[in-house]
């Protein structure tokens, strides 16, 4: 049939051809996170090349290269795919909730609580105000910090998300409440540094720096189980992310209750934000830049762009983590290189954005 | 009160409580009194997907997003979508935008259109929603002349060919008569009346706005034209500044 016995055959035809293009888009980033995750198990001091790494995974042969693979550098590329896709993905949800391009789990304030909560644990641990009890060893172990970092993640997340229920809560008083709240456990997290004596602040610093090979199995497990449902959930409402973006009056309109829709979805992005903070520390853009990128490529329909940016989220962290690992002697943090890496290219996106429209 | 297939212009002064009336339809106020009923049921009844295939509603404003006009204009199926956007969803999606003669901007992003196409697109995602009653708070908005007509017209055909509703906010009375059954004019927050075209009188119109006017009759259509100072074949008037009178610069 030619365009002209049919009017919407032109335009369908594109259509359909622009939603491939976009799935394209996907697989391809997919397939390169493969090659950079192989690449990059093969790098540090015990060098492997592309096949060796193959076979340490797929085989058992009670090798070096098996150990170090399974035990090294194996959690450490599922830690770049967790935490990458957990927090690129929370951070849409965050933009499209709040209709603003600014909202992640870093700029609302949810790392900054984590950290603090950690650095308390740490102290408490460290002054020995509980003496050499078994609960001081409890609470200034893995898991300890860990747990005070996510109690104190999900307080920022719910003194955010009370704010968002009172009248004035607007899209922009809620990134400036998450700045606000930032700034306050900024400013515990100061004081704590300048009381503490120098093992400890060594250990607090040290904890805030985001870095992958922080996290075991176990801890992976904890971020996995979390991450399935909450994305899976995302994914349902992605039809109404969509109707979100025309408005809330549009939304109501089309049946949305934008108000349990905004708490259940802020929640949920921020618990799986604070769990990754929890076991990896601070890794920040990582939640601006997944969305972002891809909303350029992708555009802003969610059945693509959810997806999207949880692979580019993956991307970002396997490559800052490599690139990190060049100086193998002494590994830069993740959480170092996305800020180095992801900051200018930030700016080169804006730039590149204000010059389009 | 609304009849199927009728199209109602509510008409009235600024900040009279037009809006106001059509957001308390659409349940995103309450009501400070009485109770409204969509469809035999107290609107309070409806869960809010349910309520979404009984009423859609066109804000005055529209807000602009890096979204196709498709992916736009097919988010109004969402009150039918159970799991995923079916061919029946997309194939609707396609039929609006082409009676709205847009499919040569499907691909385009919302944030890239111009003010009068973004209108039309909000206004076609709410015939995409084709739900029995729809809701429009000024539909001409950023609208030039051919497009408030042809616009106007298609609202008024779906209408009349799904035997719906509509209820349009309206400032132009003579527009809104060339496409309205019925006429709401309202004053200070309240009904001053409801009627057909025979509700169109200089006695109302005065009432309302506070203009004198003439109603004529063109093409068995009212029309208003008002009795205003300043108008072309007035004479100018005595009441204006002193400083302006020795012309301007």
């Amino acid at each position: 049939m030619s365009d002209l016995e049919d009017p919407h055959r032109g335009s369908r035809g594109r259509y359909a051809e622009f939603r491939s293009r976009k799935l394209l888009w996907i697989q391809a980033l997919i397939a390169l996170c493969i090659v950079v995750a192989l690449f990059s198990m093969g790098m540090g001091a015990y060098k492997m090349s592309v096949m060796e790494v193959l076979t340490a995974i797929f085989r058992d042969t009670g090798s070096v290269g098996n150990v170090v693979i399974w035990n090294i550098r194996l959690p450490r590329i599922a830690a770049a795919v967790l935490v990458g896709s957990s927090l690129a993905v929370a951070g849409t949800v965050m933009q499209c909730i709040l209709k603003n391009p600014l909202a992640s789990p870093y700029t609302l304030g949810i790392s900054g609580a984590a950290a603090f909560g950690a650095a308390v644990a740490i102290a408490i641990a460290g002054t020995g105000m509980l003496g050499g009890t078994a609960v001081a060893g409890i609470v200034g172990g893995m898991y300890g910090m860990s747990l005070f970092a996510f109690g104190f993640a999900m307080l920022a997340v719910l003194i955010v998300i009370l704010f968002s229920r009172t009248a004035s809560a607007t899209s922009e008083s809620m990134v400036l409440a998450g700045v606000a709240v930032g700034s306050i456990f900024g400013a515990g997290l100061s004081s704590l540094q300048y009381f503490v004596d120098d093992s400890t602040l060594a250990s607090i610093v040290f904890w805030q720096f985001g870095d992958l090979s922080k996290a075991s199995w176990n801890d992976l497990g904890i971020v996995f189980a979390v991450l399935v449902p909450a994305s899976v959930y995302f994914y349902l409402r992605r039809m109404d992310y969509n109707s979100l973006e025309a408005g809330g009056e549009v939304a109501v309109s089309l049946g949305i209750d934008t108000r349990r829709e905004t708490v259940v979805s802020m929640t949920l992005a921020s618990v799986l934000a604070a769990v990754c903070v929890a076991m990896v520390g601070i890794i920040g853009f990582v939640g601006l830049l997944g969305p972002h990128i891809m909303r350029r490529i992708v555009g802003g329909d969610h059945r693509y762009l959810l997806p999207a940016s949880m692979v580019m989220g993956t991307l970002v962290l396997l490559v800052a983590d490599a690139v990190g690992r060049i100086p193998f002697e002494s590994p830069v943090p993740v959480g170092i290189v996305t800020s180095f890496l992801g900051g200018p290219l930030f700016l080169y996106i804006l730039v590149k954005k204000g010059r389009r429209s | 009160m609304i009849e199927d297939g009728d199209v109602v212009s509510i008409l009235g002064p600024n900040g009279v409580g037009k809006t106001t009336l059509a957001k308390s339809i659409c349940r995103m106020r309450k009501p400070d009194a009485g109770i409204i009923v969509v469809d035999d049921r107290d609107i309070r009844e409806y869960r809010p997907r349910e309520f979404a295939r009984h009423l859609s509603y066109v804000p005055q404003r529209a807000l602009a997003a890096s979204m196709t006009v498709f992916d736009s204009i097919l988010t109004g199926r969402r009150p039918h979508i159970d799991w995923a956007v079916t061919g029946r969803d997309e194939a609707i999606a396609w039929d609006v935008l082409s009676l709205f003669s847009m499919e040569h901007l499907a691909l385009k992003n919302i944030d890239e259109i111009s003010g009068g196409e973004l209108q039309k697109v909000q206004i076609a995602r709410a015939v995409v929603q084709n739900a029995g009653a729809m809701i429009l708070d000024e539909p001409t908005n950023n609208l030039d002349l051919a497009n408030q007509h042809s616009v106007l017209g298609l609202i008024r055909r779906i209408v009349k060919t799904n035997d719906s509703c509509a209820v349009m906010i309206m400032h132009d009375i003579n527009t809104a008569a060339c496409y309205s059954d019925r006429f709401v004019f309202m004053k200070k927050g309240r009904i001053q009346s409801y009627g057909g075209r025979e509700a169109i009188t200089p006695e109302t119109v005065e009432e309302v706005y506070g203009v004198r006017s003439e109603v004529m009759t063109v093409d068995g259509l009212p029309v208003v034209v008002p009795r205003i100072d300043g108008r072309a074949g007035s004479s100018p008037d005595g009441g204006m500044p002193e400083w302006m009178r020795g012309g301007a610069g």
